[in-house]
């Protein structure tokens, strides 16, 4: 599988891929061998519930959010390879040597903006109360009354939102976030 | 989670505090001065400073400073360009050289990097090892960290029970049974005539498990001396049970040290950063999914108890009613349980006298049915009693923990009152044998003296006879009867007896447990879940329902379990490995019994990580229980037939015995000095000094502590009040001047996630019941009056007012409309002198939009100075009033609708402070 997904895709692609994401060349056909077992229609694309097979996926109660960040960078309905990877890239792990590296492509700040887009509902670039109330609800499920979530909606903006308007931008979301363990959280080990 | 949490701040604020270190390593490193322009490339001269090429040895020793560089650089306070610069020198300098240095470098390198994940595989791997790990995590992720706390505790006490074992089995158990004497050899070895039907308790009362069977020859085998292993062991397992939980409780407070009690954005990081995106298998997910939402429940439960704080006055009293009642009832009950207990022992000691094969079941085992009993069935009161006190739950937990504890030691004391009753009764009786028998001896060598006289040649035989002869012809029956007891007491050693005490009232918990944890849970539960089909109310959600997890009760038992092991361990050698056993045993029966039968609490509390309460109530537990034994080995005689100790005075004799045997004479003299009161006192002195010193020593730290932390807190919240400054200058912006009204109300947040005291907050639990679900109600923003935040207006200085200078006169005249007083002022030191309008108090209390200087334009002048002033005179000032004072009275003009106030010097803050060094620079001497 490994040696014939290698074969298709090109030096060249790899390469660029490579550079775009910083995934190692192994890494890169081992995510193009899952990407291919995944494309059940075998055209070169993921669907939806194709994406939703993956395991990890399926067992996150936000899996479904994460799915649709899959599609946000294409106007598609579909993924290809790039996005996919590009997508992937965000969850890599941080080398303890960068840090500091803003830009880079999973860097905290990258991770951070990820998953405020994941909690965005209706990208508005604000995450208003209803949208912590759905998140919330995906998260635990109906073991806590709905007029707990409630409670917890309106303390999360509270606690987050500095310019009382009753939502919570990405700056205000990142201050939040600033000491918490969330660039750890958001990795996932690609093998070599 | 919030362990891990909670780590990872410690180590962040680890990391600031090591970038204090590294910033001296910096400056070190760093030969010029920060303030000069600094060089960077400096930071190579010195390796290189010898010109030629440097050797290899340099090279290193530059490369590990360079990369100390890189490492610390980012936390100076530098400007940006020169931490590039520096940094670019240092990134220069390693690609260079790091490439020169020879393989066997590299080759060390890769090893160290091989070296260091094979130890984190290592530590992987260990950690699969630790037992029960995953069953206390998903107990956790269920039920909450309260009852996994349990668990933990558990598996803690597991390790220091296997430890104990160890030391007991390999200097007293092993010893004797390799190379001490064989079963049977002595009296004491074998089981008597009597007991040997009994079988298995026969035999067992006979064996290695009891302190009887050991012999007291002074050495075994080559040369073990196991009456002294034998005291210095049950010495030993106290001391290292000591510092064990010691060690334990300095570490938990380590931890305690650091973490501040509120937590900042508990909620947003509840809600944001939950999920675990490494996790990819099912189970832990679900697990996971668990431990959400019982941590979202934990955290909404210590919501809900901090607004319970606003109680009104009539709600407190009648709590406070409720708990002296609750208290009170717990007393009848304590009383209650000790008097119980009392009875049992007494009837006990009747049962005693009379003759064991006569006694039934019921009677041999009363005292420690009842004991178990009562262990188990009152908790279930102090429960039902605690709740009416109304409590926050984790102080509830305590109560409850404190009370069951008092109930434990009162029984285990009962007990042991008991059992040492009947030692000493023995030991009179014994007592009363040696007398007897010294009595005959004498007689007997009266006898053989007056014989001696008759006949020189008299055989022992005819000794013997005569002996016998006297016996029968003085009749005496007091001889008799002390040669019959000589008989029985060989039988009863009272060691043996107090560790068959113990062992039976371990096993009997066990089983009690075993039986309640049944009958209670699961039969319950099995009941609950089928009888529910056919049962005309709901049987789950109403009484009975399932049982919950009780933490108290259950901590308190494995408490009271080992202080048993620890009385008991000195007469039962063994013991420790039962517990160990039976704690393996606990740790299954009680994980299934929860996962399996309970559901978890209805409020599910956090349990704080820190908590030393467990380990307080251990360390009483072990004092205690080390208290009889010590009483023992000091005080009592032991028994003459058997054990180690046999043939002494008393057992602590053993050390003094050694020491003056087996040690230079020189020794025995020093110890004998150190143990006059002329050493023990001053010494005594001494360790109360030390004490006194350390505790002392202890308090300053611990302020020393507190003021860093508020520092911290301080800092943590200045920079967030920047962040926040800032974007209030953009709302200034964007909207106009009319709402500022508005601005202001939001401004007084101060936006670090924790919220200002007397917030009102939302609302948890039934009290919220008057909104609607769909939470339709906005969230209050108003604040309560008393409590007043600094907004950011006021970091404008408050005493801001007009002083008129010379230099002002001109202006002054230009505004024929103003007026002005003529003042003469004599600065007082320390003081500085500023007008304020009129009416204005010079308080901080004042509304940021009264001030005057934010309606600049309502006064006409501004022009002189590039910030408009307030009332448009000059500059907000102050007077810097040494130096008024060393020229004497001034005379000032003051505007009219100000007055004159004079404040203290220090009371300004840094806004105004860049303007004072002009003004200074003005002269006044020109007036007046």
């Amino acid at each position: 599988m490994g040696s014939r997904a290698s074969l298709l895709l090109r030096q060249e692609e790899i390469e660029e891929i490579q550079r775009e994401t910083g995934f190692s060349h192994n890494q890169i056909t081992r995510l193009y061998s899952r990407f291919t077992s995944l494309d059940k229609s075998q055209n070169g694309a993921l669907s939806r519930e194709d994406l939703l097979r993956i395991p990890e996926l399926a067992i996150n109660p936000l899996g479904e959010r994460v799915v649709q960040l899959f599609f946000l960078e294409g106007e598609d309905e579909q993924v290809n390879f790039r996005q996919y990877m590009r997508t992937l890239a965000r969850f890599r792990p941080l080398d303890p040597s960068q840090k500091n590296d803003k830009e880079g492509v999973n860097s905290r700040e990258k991770k951070l903006e990820f998953a405020f887009r994941m909690y965005d509902l209706d990208q508005d670039n604000r995450i208003s109360r209803d949208e912590v109330l759905q998140v919330l609800r995906m998260m635990v499920g109906v073991n806590i009354s709905e007029e707990q979530l409630g409670s917890i909606a309106d303390r999360t903006i509270l606690e987050a939102d500095t310019d009382g308007d009753q939502r919570i931008s990405f700056e205000e979301f990142c201050k939040a976030m600033e000491r918490s363990e969330v660039e750890q959280k958001m990795s996932v080990r690609f093998l070599d | 989670m919030q362990e891990s949490r909670r780590r990872n701040r410690l180590d962040r604020r680890r990391v600031r505090r090591m970038s204090r270190v590294e910033e001296g390593v910096l400056k070190k490193l760093l030969p010029k001065d920060e303030g000069s322009d600094w060089d960077s490339d400096d930071v190579l001269k010195p390796g290189a400073s010898s010109d030629e090429e440097p050797t290899e040895e340099e090279i290193l020793e530059n490369i590990q400073r360079q990369k100390e560089i890189i490492e610390a650089i980012r936390k100076q306070p530098w400007r940006m360009k020169k931490k590039l610069k520096t940094l670019k020198v240092a990134q220069d300098y390693l690609e260079k050289y790091e490439g020169k240095l020879s393989k066997s470098r590299g080759y060390q390198e890769a090893t160290e990097r091989v070296w260091k994940k094979i130890r984190r595989e290592l530590a992987n791997f260990a950690s699969f090892f630790i037992p029960w790990d995953t069953r206390i995590k998903t107990i956790e992720s269920y039920f909450g960290s309260v009852v996994a706390s349990y668990f933990i505790f558990l598996r803690w006490l597991f390790w220091i029970n296997i430890a104990l074992s160890i030391l007991m089995l390999s200097f007293v158990v092993l010893p004797e049974l390799l190379v001490g004497l064989e079963y049977g050899s002595l009296p004491r070895k074998a089981v008597p005539e009597p007991e040997i039907k009994l079988y298995t308790c026969g035999y067992l009362k006979f064996s290695v498990l009891f302190y009887g069977y050991y012999s007291n020859q002074k050495s075994i085998g080559s040369g073990y001396q196991l009456p002294l292993a034998y005291f210095l062991t049950g010495i030993g397992m106290f001391v290292y049970s000591f510092v064990v939980i010691l060690r334990k409780m300095a570490k938990n407070s380590r931890m305690a040290k650091l973490s501040t009690e509120d937590d900042q954005f508990t909620f947003c990081w509840k809600v944001f950063c939950g999920w675990d995106y490494l996790i990819g298998q099912s189970d832990t997910a679900d697990n996971k999914f668990a431990a959400i939402s019982t941590g979202i429940r934990e955290a909404i439960l210590e919501e809900e108890e901090k607004n319970k704080d606003e109680r009104s006055m009539k709600e407190k009293c009648l709590i406070l009613i409720l708990r002296i009642l609750a208290n009170f009832m717990i007393m009848i009950l304590l009383a209650g349980s000790g008097y119980a207990i009392q009875l049992v022992v007494e009837r006990s000691e009747q049962f005693e006298k009379m003759d064991q094969a006569l006694l039934n079941w019921w009677e041999q085992n009363e005292v420690s049915i009842v004991v178990s009993i009562i262990t188990i069935v009152f908790p279930v009161f102090f429960d039902l009693i605690g709740q009416m006190e109304k409590y926050h739950p984790r102080v509830m937990l305590q109560w409850q923990l404190a009370r069951i504890m008092v109930l434990n030691l009162g029984n285990l004391y009962t007990l042991m009152i008991a059992l040492f009753k009947k030692v000493n009764n023995l030991a009179e009786e014994a007592r009363k044998a040696r007398v007897a028998l010294d009595t005959l001896h004498q007689v007997s060598e009266n006898a053989s003296w007056a014989l001696q006289n008759v006949t020189a040649s008299g055989m022992i035989q005819e000794i013997l006879q005569l002996d016998e002869h006297m016996l029968e012809s003085t009749n005496d029956t007091q001889v008799v009867d002390a040669l019959t007891r000589l008989a029985g007491i060989k039988e009863q050693c009272w060691e043996t007896i107090v560790g068959q005490e113990m062992y039976k009232l371990s096993v009997f918990d066990m089983i009690a447990t075993l039986v309640t944890t049944i009958i209670v849970d699961f039969l319950r539960g099995l009941f609950v879940r089928f009888a529910n089909y056919c049962w005309c109310w709901d049987l789950e959600a109403k009484i009975p329902g399932y049982g919950e997890f009780g933490v108290a009760e259950n901590v308190l038992h494995l408490i009271y379990n080992q202080g048993m092991i620890w009385m008991g361990a000195f007469f039962a050698p063994c013991l420790p490995v039962l517990n160990v056993l039976k704690l393996i045993a606990l740790m299954y029966l009680r994980s299934w019994a929860v996962i399996m039968c309970n559901t978890p609490h209805q409020r599910v509390f956090r349990a704080s990580r820190s908590n030393n309460f467990y380990f307080v109530l251990l360390l009483i537990m072990l004092f205690l229980s080390m208290l009889p034994t010590g009483y023992v080995m000091v005080s009592i005689e032991p028994s003459r037939n058997c054990g180690p100790f046999s043939g002494r005075r008393r057992m602590f004799d053993i050390i003094p015995d050694t020491v003056q045997e087996q040690f230079p004479a020189w020794l025995t003299t020093v110890l004998s000095y150190m143990s006059t009161a002329g050493v023990i006192l001053p010494v005594f002195m001494l360790l109360v000094m030390a004490i006194y010193y350390l505790q002392s020593l202890v308090r300053s730290y611990k302020e020393a502590n507190n003021d860093l932390r508020i520092q911290l807190q301080y800092e943590r919240t200045e920079g967030k009040k920047k962040v926040y400054e800032m974007s209030a200058a953009k709302n200034d912006q964007s909207d106009g001047s009319g709402s500022s009204h508005v601005r202001s109300r939001h401004k007084a947040q101060v936006p670090n996630g924790r919220l200002p005291p007397g917030t009102p907050l939302p609302r948890f639990g039934p009290k919220a019941g008057s909104r609607g679900p769909g939470g339709s109600v906005g969230f209050q923003r108003a604040f309560s009056p008393q409590v007043r935040f600094l907004p950011v207006r006021q970091y404008v200085n408050p005493y801001e007012g007009v002083i008129l200078t010379p230099h002002h006169q001109q202006m002054v005249q230009s505004q024929p409309h103003q007026r002005f007083r003529r003042l003469q002022y004599t600065p007082q030191p320390g003081t500085r002198l500023v007008a304020v309008p009129m009416g204005h108090t010079a308080g901080r209390g004042t509304q940021p939009h009264q001030q005057p200087h934010q309606q600049p334009h309502q006064q006409p002048h501004p022009q002189s100075h590039p910030q408009p002033p307030p009332g448009g005179f000059g500059q907000q000032r102050r007077m810097t009033t040494g130096r008024l004072s060393a020229r004497g009275a001034a005379s000032i003009l003051v505007p009219e609708g100000y007055q004159l106030v004079q404040v203290h010097a220090d009371a300004g803050d840094e806004a105004a402070s860049s303007q004072e060094t002009s003004f200074v620079d003005e002269d006044f001497d020109s007036i007046g």
